[in-house]
């Protein structure tokens, strides 16, 4: 059965793993002819100073101009890198189940002396490890170029999804989710619009909804001013480089949980109603009036965030859930199919 | 008739998709070793009653069995001694019939290579060409030869011939007759095509109107029918036990195909055997009808003797 499953999708395997092998191509290509001007930009003598039209012989100036140059092409490489996974996981998955129901060559293998769960396996199965073995490798390359073109923090929504193995868990959730309709719609057409709008559904709402949720972000508090030559200004409280940074602002101190933006919202309206009665007629009185009335308030900086040492913890969640989630959709098509009259 | 001798066997089978009855209480059997013909209109439900016996589908109602066990969608070890041929010829269009032929023998253990082959080299089918470049004929040929290879002991074919050239018609009838033979299998064969019938087939069932109205021995049926002619003033009345099935009047005289119940005594009739392709379309048109023909003794016209 393996060797039918395998048949049966050998073409458009052949012609994904191409399509994957030039991306490949060209991202490790430019990768390292971008990273090779990058190092050279950023060490002496150009130590990444801006030029915007270099003279003639002016090396730091080229290299500045051609590493902007580039930015444009480098979203086209992370635009491919988004379409790739949900691409190989939409075909094979609708390979898989939607075209043999809807070309009813299932009444062939479904009358022949095995069972429908053993055929639903066995395509499924050679399915999902055709789609790793083709995003792994992809997976590998557009994390090293994420990493080393940089110009992105890891966390940015263009960013989080191709720099990391979560890559190849999107497709494994697109090839599942293709099953799934496959089997509901029965036409290959309608299964692939209906998995499309589901994915993007997904996509969007899974880092605003879901993300943030799957590590424990850290919290750190500070004071709300900083004494500068007995000089008091307001400050806001730290956060490391390359962080994910979920909320930021003043809140009071006896907040318990993780402080959220609604809190933020709510104190600064507060804090602001209490400022307007005191005077604040220069700008020292200003800044008295308002650590004043943070001091009524007990109101402190706070930061949450997600560090970017989390970035691998994250990723290997977001991917479990997205495999978790997958296999359920893949068990709900597998009871459909059992069910289906051709 | 004991159920061993039976290889199909149904009860008040009923199969309804939505408003539509496809089938309605369709109760039936098809002794072993036989070459059935289920004969009957487009839309009688011929090809409904097939997926339900090949496993694909499951009854609303009723009960069917093959073999004396229950057949089921999930039933492999029966699936496996049943092969069954798709009106449409369900095949992978971008694989060559070599391929074909291995899909067939990775999942079927009693799978026949040798006669798969042979069948197909005799009819100078190449293997080594792609499905969607064969002829109707051809594929309908691959098709047959991936059920028969199965080895099966019960065939199922629905319209074999159909968008075949007389030719080729003539041809694949022949290939039935003889891979049956070879075979010894029973074999249950739908079609609309009433030569067929009496060209490769002992046993017939006809289906009209989502209901059985004939399932006998094609000799029986043929023996047990009749045309009776006498002038229209000769005033004799309908035999008893014959029931009308048919009646033509000319200016002169009356014609009643009649069923037989007792054998015939003359009284003044004029008796001639009508072809079982008459008595198939006197069936047909009587359910169209949606009255039933009776007697003159007020019998149901298709009641079992």
């Amino acid at each position: 059965m393996i060797w039918i499953a395998w048949r049966f999708q050998r073409s458009v395997v052949v012609a994904l793993a191409f399509l994957a092998l030039v991306l490949i191509g060209v991202i490790l290509i430019t990768g390292i002819v971008q990273h090779h001007d990058l190092v050279q930009y950023m060490a002496a003598p150009c130590r990444g100073h801006q030029v915007r039209t270099p003279r003639r012989g002016d090396l730091c100036g080229e290299l500045a101009v051609k590493l902007d140059n580039i930015h444009a092409f480098n979203n086209i490489i992370r635009v491919a890198g988004y379409i790739v996974a949900p691409l190989v996981g939409a075909l094979l998955g609708l390979l898989a189940v939607a075209s043999e129901v809807d070309n009813r060559t299932v009444r062939l293998a479904w009358t022949q002396s095995i069972s429908r769960t053993r055929w639903f396996v066995a395509k499924a199965g050679v399915g999902a490890v055709l789609v790793t073995m083709i995003l792994v490798p992809t997976a590998i390359v557009l994390s090293w170029w994420s990493g080393t073109i940089g110009d992105r923090d890891l966390f940015a929504r263009e960013t989080y999804g191709i720099a990391g193995w979560d890559l190849v868990a999107y497709g494994l959730f697109m090839f599942a989710l293709t099953l799934l309709l496959g089997a509901v719609i029965r036409r290959v057409g309608w299964a692939l619009a209906a998995s499309v709008l589901l994915f993007l559904l997904a996509a969007f709402s899974l880092p605003s909804q879901v993300r943030s949720h799957l590590v424990t972000p850290t919290v750190k508090w500070s004071e709300p001013y900083v004494v500068t030559n007995g000089d008091f200004t307001g400050s806001a409280a730290p956060y490391p480089y390359n962080a994910w940074l979920l909320v930021q602002g003043v809140v009071p101190r006896s907040t318990t949980g993780i402080p959220t933006y609604r809190e933020v919202s709510a104190t600064y309206p507060r804090v602001g109603s209490c400022i307007v009665k005191l005077p604040t007629k220069t700008e020292s009185e200003y800044v008295k009036a308002e650590l004043e009335c943070y001091k009524k308030f007990h109101v402190e900086n706070v930061a949450v965030y997600i560090a970017d040492d989390q970035f691998w913890t994250l990723q290997f969640r977001e991917g479990l859930l997205c495999l978790a989630a997958g296999v359920i959709m893949a068990g709900g098509a597998l009871l459909i199919i059992r069910r289906i009259e051709p | 008739m004991t159920g061993d001798d039976l290889v199909i066997e149904t009860e008040a089978l009923t199969k309804r998709f939505r408003r539509r009855t496809a089938l309605n209480e369709c109760s039936l059997s098809v002794p072993r070793g036989r070459i059935a013909a289920l004969v009957g209109p487009n839309g009688a439900g011929k090809t409904t009653l097939l997926r339900l016996l090949a496993g694909l589908s499951k009854p609303s109602e009723g009960g069917i069995s093959v073999f004396g066990k229950e057949m089921s969608t999930m039933n492999v070890e029966l699936r496996a001694r049943v092969g069954y041929l798709d009106q449409d010829r369900p095949l992978y269009p971008w694989w060559r019939v070599r391929e074909i032929l291995e899909f067939g023998r990775r999942i079927n253990p009693a799978w026949d290579t040798e006669f798969a082959t042979r069948h197909l080299s005799r009819l100078d089918i190449d293997l080594e060409s792609r499905v969607r470049d064969l002829s109707g004929g051809q594929r309908a040929q691959v098709a047959l030869a991936v059920c028969f290879a199965k080895r099966p002991e019960l065939i199922l074919l629905d319209e074999p011939a159909s968008a075949l050239d007389p030719v080729a018609r003539q041809d694949l009838l022949h290939d039935i007759t003889e891979l049956f033979a070879d075979n010894e299998s029973s074999v249950l064969m739908a079609t609309h095509a009433i030569d067929d019938v009496a060209a490769i087939c002992d046993y017939v069932i006809i289906l009209s109107q989502s209901r059985v109205v004939l399932s006998e021995d094609l000799d029986y049926v043929l023996e047990s029918h009749r045309f009776l002619s006498r002038g229209l003033d000769d005033g004799v009345p309908v035999p008893r036990g014959a029931t009308v099935l048919q009646e033509l009047r000319t200016t002169r005289e009356v014609t009643y195909l009649v069923r037989l119940a007792m054998p015939l005594e003359r009284d003044g009739w004029r008796i001639e055997r009508p072809t079982f392709n008459e008595i198939a379309i006197a069936y047909l048109r009587d359910q169209h009808r949606s009255t039933p023909a009776k007697s003159e003794f007020g019998e149901e016209a298709g009641a079992t003797p």
